[in-house]
C-alpha cells in the first residue's frame, strides 16, 4: 500500500474544494436571507390585513360607512391564506390559534344576524376585537423572530 | 359501515350566515338541524366539506357545531364520526375549538 503524498495527491484537490465549500457557505447564507425577506414581507401583509380586518369589523358593528359582512369576511379569508405561508413546523399553527381567536371575536355574537344589535366603542365585542387583534399581530412578530432572526 | 358526506356549498349554501333560524335564509341552526344532525345519528362516518363555501362567520360555525354538543352528542362520538375537510386552515382550528369549549361548558368532559 502506497503512502499519500499530500503535495502531489492532495494539495491539487485544495483550490476547487475551497471553491465549492465557498459557493455552499455563500448560497446558504443568500438562500436564508432571501426566506428572512419574503417572511419578513409575509409578516408585514399579515399585520396589514389583520389591521384592516378590524377596522371594517369595528365599522361592521358600528353600523357605519356602509361596511358589508362579506366585506370583513374577503380580508379575514385573504388573512387565513397569507398566515399558511408560515410553514407548520414554524408556528402556523400557533397562529392559526390566534387568528380563531381574531375570527371569534369579530364574527362571533350575531354577526350576519338580520337582527344585529349596533355597537358603541364601549361594548365588550369591540374590546374582544382589539384584544385579539392585539395577540395576533404579538404572535406574528414573535414567530418571525423566533423561526427567522 | 356507512358514510356520508355533505358539500356545506351544494346541499346547503355557498354562503352560510348566521345563527338563529331567524338570522337569515341559512343560518347555522338550519344547517345542523336539517342536514348534519340526522347525518351524524344514520351513519358511522359524516364528511362535513365546506370546499366551495364564503368563509364561514363563527356564529353559524359555533351554532351549526358547538349545538351538536347542545344537542346531546358528545365530542368523543364526533371524534369519532366527524371528518371536516375546508379549503381555510382555520376552518378545523375553529370547529374543534367550539366542539370542545360546549362540551367544557355543559360539563360533560372528563
Amino acid at each position: 500500500m502506497s503512502e499519500v503524498d499530500w503535495t502531489r495527491d492532495v494539495l491539487p484537490w485544495a483550490p476547487p474544494a475551497l471553491t465549492v465549500l465557498g459557493w455552499y457557505l455563500v448560497n446558504r447564507q443568500s438562500n436564508k436571507r432571501e426566506i428572512r425577506k419574503e417572511m419578513r414581507s409575509a409578516c408585514d401583509r399579515c399585520k396589514a390585513l389583520v389591521r384592516e380586518a378590524v377596522v371594517l369589523g369595528i365599522h361592521y358593528w358600528f353600523g357605519t360607512n356602509n361596511v358589508q359582512a362579506w366585506q370583513v369576511k374577503a380580508v379575514l379569508e385573504e388573512l387565513d391564506i397569507e398566515l399558511c405561508r408560515f410553514p407548520d413546523r414554524h408556528g402556523r399553527q400557533d397562529l392559526l390559534g390566534k387568528h380563531a381567536d381574531l375570527l371569534d371575536a369579530i364574527t362571533g355574537h350575531d354577526f350576519e344576524s338580520q337582527s344585529r344589535k349596533v355597537r358603541g366603542p364601549t361594548d365588550p365585542v369591540i374590546r374582544e376585537m382589539t384584544k385579539a387583534r392585539q395577540r395576533l399581530l404579538v404572535e406574528i412578530e414573535s414567530t418571525f423572530e423566533r423561526h427567522y432572526c | 359501515m356507512s358514510t356520508q358526506t355533505i358539500s356545506v356549498a351544494e346541499d346547503f349554501s355557498p354562503a352560510p350566515a348566521g345563527r338563529f333560524m331567524d338570522d337569515g335564509p341559512y343560518p347555522g341552526a338550519a344547517f345542523r338541524e336539517n342536514l348534519l344532525l340526522p347525518a351524524i345519528k344514520k351513519n358511522d362516518k359524516v364528511i362535513v366539506d365546506l370546499e366551495g363555501t364564503e368563509l364561514a362567520g363563527s356564529s353559524f360555525l359555533e351554532e351549526a357545531f358547538g349545538g351538536l354538543v347542545r344537542a346531546g352528542i358528545s365530542e368523543t362520538m364526533l371524534r369519532a364520526k366527524l371528518e371536516l375537510r375546508s379549503p381555510r386552515s382555520s376552518d378545523p382550528v375553529r370547529i374543534w375549538r367550539y366542539i370542545h369549549d360546549e362540551e367544557m361548558r355543559s360539563g360533560r368532559a372528563h
